[in-house]
């Protein structure tokens, strides 16, 4: 319509279609941040859905959230409030939406949680399977050993 | 219009209708990450703990030779001889084509620590890209950490500045932070600084300057920097400590924060305020924020820290706070009472300002 355009470019409002169908509208400010969002703009400037195929409406609620609140305390508080499994899928979605200050905060959140931790433990956190052979980790523990003495008890 | 379903942001932790959230994934996601990723999650850990991800899985094995990070500590290992053994093969078994963004290493043993070792490393590790730096160990400083284009970010502690001929460039440094630092001669910190243009944040906590003389016209401008911390040692004594941060800061044209610590014991009759014969431009024009540090209210004849204070009220006019911080949690409530009272008598250029006292 002929008010929309009148309009300023910061009160402009973006619909996001998460992949579930989830539908979320941002003003265009906010939704400038996720940098694949804006390179989309760039492309079709009359668009007003976008769809975010890989991302939940669950996360994407969450991404908006923090674009519009993120700060030092925001930040510091944001990371402790998700489990494991919900840190690594909005990593996922920082780096898909191409959101560095959210990417950069998530990593090191998941850092702090395997800090100084042992390599078994590591691996239930993140349910990694262990398919080196004994061989061969055997040979890393000899090459690496210094990397091994020393490390906190779970 | 269109009708469709527009649901607003909104959390939903405790949904009756989900499956409660359990704190161990039952997916293996994190394997899924492209490489890039777990290369940055990796770069917040110490690298004793990220070579140790080799034997997470096959997946994993050569992750950490790709992360830009290293961060290396001493009392993380066994003994000495591990730490240089691991340090070794940190640094070099890494692709050398990949760049080192961001080195850390801190060395607390003296004795077993030898230059050759440091500087051999140095050397490889200014040539990598590197942008932020940070030694603590006790040897001489290594020629090639001084001349680096492209260091952004330098923290050194313990180290010393001695028989240093060498160049000094540091074109994007951004922010320097010495502790504990021995400069052999004072002309090495003024070479220091002049290296560096575009400066902005200064720390100079405890250096130790030896031969420094009032009024040798001693430093070049310093044109960029915003922003100033200094401490003063308790364990060295620099009588002339005040004369040389006033030349100082006739050199900071465009100075905005200053925060001083003096935590010298001596007493200052040997070391009269004097105030210069004319205002640093800084002070009177720049400055938006003076912090003093962990003043020393016992010491009542420390007024020298009181004057310089009130000078700067005198004259600073587009201070807009002044701020007295202490970080121990005893504070003399009566100390705080006159020194508040003192402040606030003196006379005030700004028509902003505000006073601090933190706690």
């Amino acid at each position: 319509m002929a008010e929309e355009k009148s309009q300023a470019s910061s009160s402009k409002m973006l619909t996001l279609k998460a992949s579930d169908g989830v539908l979320f509208e941002v003003e265009l400010n906010i939704a400038k941040e996720m940098k694949t969002v804006q390179a989309y703009i760039d492309d079709c400037e009359d668009i007003e859905t976008i769809p975010i195929p890989n991302v939940l409406g669950k996360h994407l609620a969450i991404v908006i959230e923090y674009i519009k609140k993120t700060n030092e305390e925001y930040d510091a508080e944001f990371e402790k409030q998700w489990n494991m499994d919900d840190l690594q899928l909005l990593l996922l979605a920082a780096n898909y939406l191409n959101i560095s200050g959210l990417q950069e905060c998530l990593c090191k959140a998941i850092a702090k949680r395997i800090e100084n931790k042992s390599p078994e433990y590591v691996r239930k956190v993140f349910n990694i399977e262990n398919d080196h052979s004994p061989e061969e980790e055997a040979k890393l523990r000899k090459e690496y050993k210094w990397a091994f003495e020393g490390v906190d008890k779970d | 219009m269109k009708s469709q379903k527009v649901e607003k942001p909104c959390r939903r932790r405790n949904n009756s209708r989900r499956k409660p959230t359990i704190s161990t994934p039952t997916v293996d996601r994190i394997s899924d990450l492209p490489d890039s990723i777990l290369c940055h999650i990796l770069s917040f850990i110490p690298t004793k703990q990220v070579v140790a991800t080799s034997l997470l899985s096959p997946r994993w094995k050569s992750i950490w030779l790709s992360v830009l990070t290293l961060d290396l500590e001493d009392k993380t290992f066994k003994d000495f001889t591990s730490f240089q053994n691991f340090t070794f093969i940190a640094i070099f078994s890494r692709n050398i084509t990949l760049p080192i963004l961001s080195f850390r290493f801190k060395c607390s043993n003296n004795n077993s620590l030898d230059f050759d070792f440091v500087d051999n490393f140095a050397s490889f590790v200014m040539q990598r890209g590197i942008e932020n730096l940070n030694i603590s160990t006790s040897t001489k400083l290594p020629s090639s950490i001084l001349n680096c284009k492209t260091l952004k970010v330098l923290e050194l502690e313990n180290l010393r500045v001695e028989d240093f001929s060498h160049q000094m460039d540091l074109p994007l440094l951004e922010s320097l932070h010495l502790n504990e630092v021995d400069f052999e001669h004072h002309e090495y910190l003024v070479k220091l600084l002049s290296s560096c243009p575009i400066l902005e944040d200064l720390q100079l906590k405890c250096i130790r300057i030896p031969d420094f003389l009032v009024g040798k016209e001693n430093f070049k401008s310093l044109p960029s920097l915003k922003s100033l911390y200094v401490e003063f040692s308790t364990y060295v004594s620099w009588p002339n400590r005040w004369s040389w941060l006033l030349e100082m800061l006739e050199c900071c044209s465009k100075l905005q924060h200053l925060t001083i610590q003096d935590s010298a014991n001596e007493d200052n009759l040997y070391n009269n305020w004097k105030e210069p014969p004319k205002v640093p431009h800084c002070l009177s024009s720049e400055l938006r924020t003076y912090c003093i540090k962990d003043y020393n209210y016992h010491f009542y004849y420390k007024k020298i820290e009181l004057q310089f204070a009130k000078y700067i009220l005198h004259n600073s006019k587009v201070l807009h706070t002044m701020t007295i911080l202490n970080s121990s949690r005893i504070v003399d409530m009566n100390a705080r009472l006159q020194m508040f009272i003192e402040l606030s008598s003196s006379t005030w250029d700004s028509s902003y300002c505000k006073l601090l006292f933190v706690p």
